[in-house]
């Protein structure tokens, strides 16, 4: 019997459950508020729930009203003086100032857009990681 | 000296102020409390009351006609997320909203996938709003109780 190759319906309904079971929670630091509107539906549709905040102060902020994050999403503002448990995810504009932004400390550099794709394949390891 | 009230009144402005900056309402929220007064003191917690209800109804629709596998009506999808759409438009729920126009263009291009990981965001949504909003009333209620009055947010 062939094994079968795991389905997008598979793959799909593993997040989901990591959702409900561990409630992933994304934020996304960005100061455009077309760009934040943008990302919190590609989220969504990753089957996280989305936080948002303009820059790193109102990111602390929110954390110390008690709101805590699986990952952070950060884009343009990423600067070494970082210091966060959660994994945090750079949005660069250009592959090469993807160097740039993983010694600011970052765990992972996507080139912008973010895409559901690129979702999904930090959620598969996030997942792993956990 | 910072009296209790004016501790409830600061909490609930930067309360509000953050249901806003999350998407979670927008304006058309603001235009619903300009319709209470003193004649109708409950009137955002009324509506807003109808439309979770309203959610919870129409959820259970979809998801039912989502289960159907293999005689999965689409039609009957498409016009409840109209519904839905509508409605939450009207409270100003703002990113329940945006979820059903990405239900919509799913339904639409009939996406199985696409429709039932979106559901159950909507599911989430709304129901994080139902429980926001109830952390909003019950500031105000404090905030009543104290004696002060409840402040005008603008944001």
């Amino acid at each position: 019997m062939r094994k079968k190759k795991e389905s997008r319906g598979d793959k799909m309904e593993k997040n989901m459950s990591m959702i409900y079971k561990k409630k992933l929670t994304v934020l996304i630091v960005d100061d455009d508020q077309s760009r934040r509107t943008l990302h919190l539906g590609i989220i969504q549709m990753a089957g996280a729930f989305a936080y948002m905040a303009r820059n790193a102060e109102e990111a602390v902020n929110l954390h110390r009203n008690g709101d805590s994050f699986n990952l952070i999403i950060i884009d343009n503002q990423w600067s070494s003086h970082m210091k966060v448990t959660s994994m945090i995810v750079g949005m660069t504009s250009r592959e090469d100032e993807n160097r740039a932004c993983m010694e600011a400390g970052v765990d992972h550099c996507l080139v912008k857009p973010l895409t559901f794709g690129k979702m999904a394949s930090i959620i598969d390891q996030l997942k792993c990681s956990s | 000296m910072d009296t209790l009230i004016a501790q409830l009144q600061r909490q609930f402005r930067d309360y509000t102020i953050s249901l806003y900056h999350q998407g979670f309402l927008d304006d058309q929220f603001t235009e619903l409390k300009k319709l209470q007064d003193e004649c109708s003191p409950d009137f955002v917690a009324e509506v807003v009351t109808l439309f979770f209800e309203d959610c919870e109804k129409l959820i259970s629709n979809m998801a039912r006609a989502l289960d159907q596998t293999g005689n999965v009506d689409f039609k009957l999808v498409g016009s409840s997320v109209h519904q839905l759409k509508g409605s939450s438009s009207s409270v100003g729920a703002k990113r329940v909203k945006g979820l059903c126009v990405t239900l919509k263009e799913c339904c639409d291009s009939q996406n199985f996938e696409g429709c039932v990981r979106c559901l159950q965001q909507v599911d989430i949504e709304y129901k994080t709003l139902k429980a926001k909003l109830q952390d909003l009333f019950n500031l105000e209620q404090q905030i009543v109780q104290a004696g002060g009055r409840i402040p005008q947010v603008d944001i």
